[in-house]
């Protein structure tokens, strides 16, 4: 832990000399002067904004509760599509502004039943955001839409289709270092940002 | 650690997954406690989600689950989409008794840590110092809400606690 503490201070030095000329007229200095946050930046950021850095209320940083989960279900560990709680659940994204629930449950009831269907809509403009999730109740019938539907064309739009959960961390992560087994002590990038 | 971070910026990002971090909270401390909603994407995947609120029950709701490198990029482009990385909260209403957001993202070599009231509709965003910018922040966090909500309800089939 101590080492980790050295490096973040370290990092924030350097972003105080990089790059604060640029704002010392508008008295940020001194909040961006705060003792070190409970999140921290990664070593490679090289900009650092924000007036409140070290004071957040946050709950799930601080926390070392028990976050439940859905357990798995096979036996290995890691790796590969997580259920959910109803059934699986894929993501679709490229999907065209305009299309409707209609284009997306015409097109990925052929694989089985969508039993359930959210096209989420942006804010500001009331137009699709471009992205879906669908859920299908069988694995199979999952696993299929994603091979039939992924980089296919929905409303002259190239669709990216693939599951939405899986059963452990994203590997390519920490793809420069050696590959190693995972533990229960997290990365060390990881908890650099989390303490 | 320099070396490994420069990699992650090359390859890993291009793969959805390296150089990636958001966290979103929003609450306040009155009769009722702490009451807030939080929810965090971390590098390697893992979507965390909590939610408290004393007035409906007592129970802090606490989920946790690993999305794939596909729902990790997606978040990214609705961040990249919103160029919320350009903007700056000096300016934004401070945090106050009714309440508080906080929005911290880290995306290739950038860190933000944006700290603001809460806004209760576009008439705040207006009259504020900085309409543009918080605009920015208040369709960016509506959006990445309702992302998070969609996979937070479609796995546990819960309803989050609206604040």
């Amino acid at each position: 832990m101590a080492a980790e503490d050295v490096e973040f201070v370290d990092y924030e030095r350097d972003d105080g000399d990089d790059g604060m000329e640029d704002e010392e007229e508008d008295g940020e200095v001194s909040a961006r002067a705060l003792p070190v946050p409970h999140i921290a930046a990664p070593a490679v950021a090289r900009t650092s904004r924000g007036r409140f850095v070290g004071r957040s209320r946050s709950v799930i940083a601080s926390t070392r509760d028990r976050f439940e989960s859905i357990p798995f279900a096979g036996t290995s560990a890691h790796g590969g599509p997580q259920r959910s709680i109803e059934g699986w659940i894929i993501i679709v994204s490229g999907v065209k502004e305009d299309a409707e629930e209609s284009d997306l449950y015409d097109a990925f009831a052929e694989f089985g039943e969508v039993k359930d269907l959210h096209l989420n809509l942006e804010r500001r403009t009331g137009y699709g955001k471009g992205y879906a999730l669908v859920e299908y109740g069988c694995f199979e019938e999952a696993q299929t839409a994603i091979r039939s539907m992924n980089g296919t064309q929905l409303l002259t739009k190239t669709i990216h289709v693939d599951w939405a959960f899986n059963r452990g961390p994203i590997q390519n992560v920490t793809s420069a270092r050696p590959a190693q087994r995972r533990s229960r002590t997290p990365p060390r990038r990881l908890a650099a940002m989390t303490y | 650690m320099a070396a490994v971070g420069g990699a992650g910026n090359g390859a890993g990002e291009e793969a959805g997954g390296a150089e990636f971090y958001l966290r979103y909270y929003v609450g306040h401390k009155g009769k009722f406690g702490h009451e807030f909603l939080e929810f965090e994407f971390r590098p390697d995947g893992k979507l965390r989600y909590a939610n408290n609120s004393n007035y409906k029950n007592d129970t802090m709701i606490r989920k946790e689950v690993f999305v794939s490198p596909s729902v990790l990029r997606e978040a990214r482009r609705i961040i990249q989409d919103s160029e919320i990385m350009k903007e700056d909260d000096s300016n934004w209403p401070e945090p106050d008794r009714v309440g508080r957001q906080e929005l911290e993202i880290v995306m290739g070599n950038e860190h933000i840590s944006f700290t603001t009231s809460k806004i209760g509709s576009l008439v705040d965003v207006q009259t504020s110092k900085d309409p543009e910018g918080l605009r920015i922040f208040y369709y960016l966090v509506q959006d990445l809400k309702c992302f998070v909500f969609s996979l937070i309800n479609l796995h546990f089939k819960i309803k989050p606690i609206q604040l």
